[in-house]
């Protein structure tokens, strides 16, 4: 008896889920390999083998993956250093500062990102800046720079938060243990702070990395000649000439974008339980 | 040296902090310009602010963003925390498996999930509009309450519960005295959380809404076709403002308050 | 962040939440009104005759949204399921709407104003009998140039692909204008069917990418007023709008020929307001209105009498009123049926080449990130060996 309520009680959740997020997700898939005609409908990989073969959507693919991953590096670069400077404040300005760093995030990020737009576009401050320093025409917008600032502009907290919290959480008697053993400030980095930080700079990665990879109003308004997976996408489904909602070469590059997605994802949770095992070791 | 590194330090916050203002600075200022130009300021004025004032279709977009997100925040909020209560009484095999599928929207990247939805949409022909959106926007909130409510859950003490009905309560006045309280919290800060994530989704409200619900988002990209006017900035301004003094009064009692 | 802020914080933020919402709820209210769609190109109507037209009519509520080419009017108005009431494509695409019978007839004889539409407008191929469509603004397409920047006479598409203007040039992210531009260039018909043409122009534009700062719509002409690019295809109204806006810049219908275009008001079957549609096109018709909506948007207005109305120095402009002989080699777009497929596959490829090398699989980034990727698996597979070795080591204890 009380087995079966359990069961009765799952049913609505498990109907829910496989409407609203199995379904959809095998949408895509059925999109991207059968063609409906009047006729019928038909099985077939010819949008699969196109996507694949497509020199131009290879090409968009691979730049998608160069500008997250250079995102991502430049974050870390600078966000490491800062959530460790954080992490070392007196309380009160830590709070402060901690606020002042998310208060963006609260904004809209297209709003975030057109904002950006305006200082880097013909007119703007940051071009008359440059211009006057002798960069040519300084302007930004529409070269791979500007993509690039534009998602570490919107992302970079995302990678600060995670791994701040993690410097926080880590145990000072730690640190003074290894200071006490004679460790200098670096070693106590190397082999305390930094390999108790490894889980939290894995989150803010990913946080980071899969947003750059898939995103296409970035591109779309800081560099409108570079192409991305997820311009093509959003191309292929609403603005492009032959845009059509069922587009099956857009649910095809979908489909595959999703494969990538959870690829990376995977990668990465593995180096996350690889170090903490690593981690436990020490 | 140490005062070296200190000052050090300070620039280095400073320059990130100009970093991530800058753009939001230069918005608000322009937001305030007598003329048209995003570039060129050519005097003080309120005039984009009467503009945003009287331009319907804005505010109409500013209504709807707030209606889809205190729905689908509430809607995500019962479901989401029935979807704890459900995982918390499975068995194994079926949680890891709700889980893994419950975690797909928040793992996922944002447009596959709004392409997915799209196409859902136009396979069942749901017309895109608020009922699309709502769906779609209660579909992505889901996993982040039950993910905020599970915990909360986990911690329960069975035995109050089961002492509360010992003690003749009913089942569900057991549930409302002993269990509600105790996953309060969790249940509040996921209905927070889906608030906000639906106040600020773009990709997916851009994928499943159509010409007759837009959300302030899709709104304001389809004007960056075109030369976005200064009344956006003035709306932003406005939005920001109301979040950053909300933040820093909020932020700046608390260290009072636990004085006391 | 979210997690960590605590119950007071939660309970005023919610609180302000309801308040702004509450607000926001009063002030529009809810209505009971009818719902009428619309449909246009975006930045195409007098802000103010949408406002007239709820006054005069307070049963209908207007929903208007933009679209900025037809290509993504017809994605929308296909596969939204939005019940759209008033259309304003354009002549090929209304052929389009036809062809696959998506249109409304329309009874133009409740049209009191519809024997002032221009002759030379009315029975156009694309709907010789003028049953489906009502004339909204017509224009044609050509250059924008800069005086200030450009050096000598502008009356060929040549100057397009001109290198001196590398990186000054602005061109339009729509697939029949810009290849209109490529097959006149070339001595084509715009309206060609010809595959190897149509190829041909293609390739065209994509020698010219490198020239080309921008590709746009509606957003391309603010950086041309304000004076940063010299070249810019575009259409005659937002051409004068934008020569109103600035004094420097110049419009020119080229001499090899182009584009003339008529944008039409359609009622789609998706409608469910057949009446709404008919009163706002009625009212779109009035000469009153007519006028507000020609004196914003710089266009030719389609209605002989209000052409009257308008400023003698607007009727004696070229941009407004094109003389007979720049017009001479015009031609109107039709609409090519399975043709389309073949410009829409030359124009992706267009925007999706990378400029010199198009057409190579970009092999440095692939060389970059395999290595990368092959690095982080061997390192994977070591630290895995290192790790047992450990666990050797740790048991054996």
């Amino acid at each position: 008896m009380k087995k079966i309520t359990k069961i009765l009680l799952g049913i609505p959740l498990y109907i829910w889920l496989i409407l609203f997020t199995v379904v959809p997700l095998l949408m895509i898939f059925f999109y991207a390999v059968f063609e409906i005609t009047p006729e019928g409908i038909h099985f077939t990989t010819v949008h699969l083998t196109d996507v694949l073969t497509n020199v131009d959507y290879i090409n968009a693919t691979l730049r998608s993956i160069h500008y997250a991953v250079i995102s991502t590096v430049v974050c870390l670069l600078i966000g490491y250093p800062l959530a460790y400077i954080l992490a070392k404040l007196p309380e009160r300005r830590r709070n402060f500062m901690s606020v002042l760093l998310l208060l963006p995030m609260w904004m809209n990020f297209l709003i975030r990102t057109y904002a950006l737009m305006s200082l880097i576009d013909e007119d703007g401050v940051i071009t008359k800046i440059f211009s006057a320093m002798g960069f040519g025409s300084g302007m930004l917008k529409g070269t791979d720079a500007a993509i690039i600032i534009g998602m570490v502009y919107n992302f970079l907290p995302f990678l600060i938060l995670p791994i701040y919290t993690s410097m926080m959480k880590i145990d000072h008697r730690l640190v003074e243990a290894a200071q006490d053993l004679g460790g200098n400030a670096f070693v106590v980095f190397r082999k305390v702070i930094f390999p108790l930080t490894v889980p939290g700079m894995v989150s803010g990665i990913t946080m980071v990395f899969v947003p750059c990879v898939t995103s296409f109003i970035i591109p779309q308004l800081l560099n409108n000649n570079a192409w991305t997976i997820g311009k093509l996408i959003e191309y292929k489904f609403v603005s492009g000439a032959d845009a059509e909602a069922v587009s099956p070469d857009g649910s095809a590059l979908s489909f595959f974008l999703m494969i990538l997605v959870f690829l990376c994802m995977s990668v990465f949770n593995k180096i996350d339980q690889g170090d903490e095992e690593g981690g436990a070791l020490l | 040296m140490k005062k070296l590194t200190a000052i050090l330090k300070e620039c280095y916050l400073a320059l990130i902090l100009l970093f991530l203002y800058a753009p939001i600075g230069l918005m608000i200022a322009m937001s305030f310009n007598s003329g048209t130009s995003r570039a060129r300021f050519e005097g003080f004025s309120f005039s984009h602010y009467k503009e945003m004032l009287a331009d319907e279709m804005m505010l109409n977009a500013l209504k709807n963003t707030l209606i889809i997100a205190l729905f689908a925040s509430v809607v995500a909020t019962i479901i989401g925390t029935y979807a704890a209560f459900a995982i918390g009484k499975m068995g194994p095999w079926m949680k890891s498996s709700a889980i893994k599928i419950l975690n797909i929207p928040m793992l996922n990247a944002e447009i596959v999930t709004g392409i997915s939805l799209m196409l859902f949409f136009v396979f069942a022909s749901v017309p895109l509009g608020f009922f699309s959106l709502l769906i779609a926007h209660t579909m992505f909130n889901v996993p982040y309450v039950t993910m905020s409510v599970l915990p909360k859950i986990r911690q329960l003490n069975k035995s109050t519960y089961e002492a509360a009905l010992d003690l003749g309560a009913s089942p569900l006045l057991a549930f409302r005295k002993i269990v509600l309280p105790e996953i309060m919290p969790g249940i509040l800060s996921g209905a927070l959380l889906a608030f906000t994530l639906s106040l600020d989704d773009f990709i997916i409200s851009y994928f499943t809404s159509g010409s007759d619900f837009m959300t302030l988002s899709v709104y304001i990209n389809s004007m960056t076709k075109k030369s976005i006017p200064l009344s956006v900035n003035a709306l932003s301004t406005i939005m920001f403002t109301v979040v950053f003094v909300l933040l820093l009064v909020v932020n700046l009692r608390k260290p009072a308050k636990e004085k006391e | 962040m979210l997690k960590q802020m605590n119950f007071r914080r939660i309970g005023s933020l919610a609180l302000l939440i309801l308040l702004v919402l509450g607000v926001c709820l009063t002030g529009t209210g809810c209505s009971s009104k009818q719902k009428l769609y619309i449909f246009n190109w975006g930045d195409y109507i007098a802000p103010e005759i949408l406002d007239l037209f709820e006054a005069e009519y307070p049963q209908y509520d207007v929903i208007y949204d933009n679209f900025d080419t037809n290509e993504t009017m017809y994605q929308k108005l296909v596969s939204t399921n939005t019940p759209y009431d008033v259309l304003v494509p354009s002549d090929y695409m209304i052929a389009r709407l036809i062809q696959e019978d998506r249109l409304h007839k329309i009874d133009t004889s409740k049209i009191a104003n519809y024997a002032y539409i221009r002759e030379s407008l009315k029975g156009a191929a694309f709907d010789p009998n003028d049953e489906y469509s009502v004339p909204y603004l017509w224009g044609t397409l050509g250059i924008v140039y800069n005086k200030k920047l450009v050096k000598g006479p502008v009356d060929s598409w040549d100057v397009l692909w001109d290198p001196q203007y590398k990186g000054n040039i602005l061109m339009m992210d729509s697939v029949r204008d810009s290849m209109a531009a490529a097959l006149i260039k070339l001595g084509h018909s715009l309206n060609t069917k010809d595959p190897e043409a149509i190829k041909a122009a293609g390739k065209l534009l994509e020698q010219q990418k490198p020239l080309v700062a921008q590709y746009g719509v509606d957003d391309i002409k603010e950086p041309m007023i304000n004076g940063n690019y010299a070249l810019c295809l575009h259409y005659s109204g937002d051409a004068l709008w934008m020569m109103q806006q600035n004094p420097d810049l110049e419009y020119a219908i080229p001499k090899e020929g182009s584009n003339v275009w008529i944008d039409s008001m359609v009622i789609p079957k998706t409608s469910k307001n057949y009446d709404g549609a008919m009163a706002f096109i009625e009212f779109m018709c009035r000469p009153e209105i007519a006028f507000l909506n020609t004196d914003y948007n710089a266009y030719s207005t389609p209605l002989t009498n209000v052409l009257e109305m308008v400023d003698e120095e607007m009727v004696n402009n070229h941009v407004y009123n094109p003389s007979n002989e720049e017009t001479a080699k015009t031609e109107a777009y039709v609409h090519l049926g399975d043709t389309t497929e073949l410009y829409n596959t030359a124009w992706e490829k267009l925007r999706l080449s990378t400029g010199a090398e198009s057409g190579q699989i970009d092999w440095p980034l692939v060389w970059l990130y395999g290595s990368l990727t092959l690095i982080g698996i061997v390192l994977a597979i070591a630290s895995k060996i290192r790790k047992k070795r450990l666990d050797k080591i740790r048991y054996s204890d």
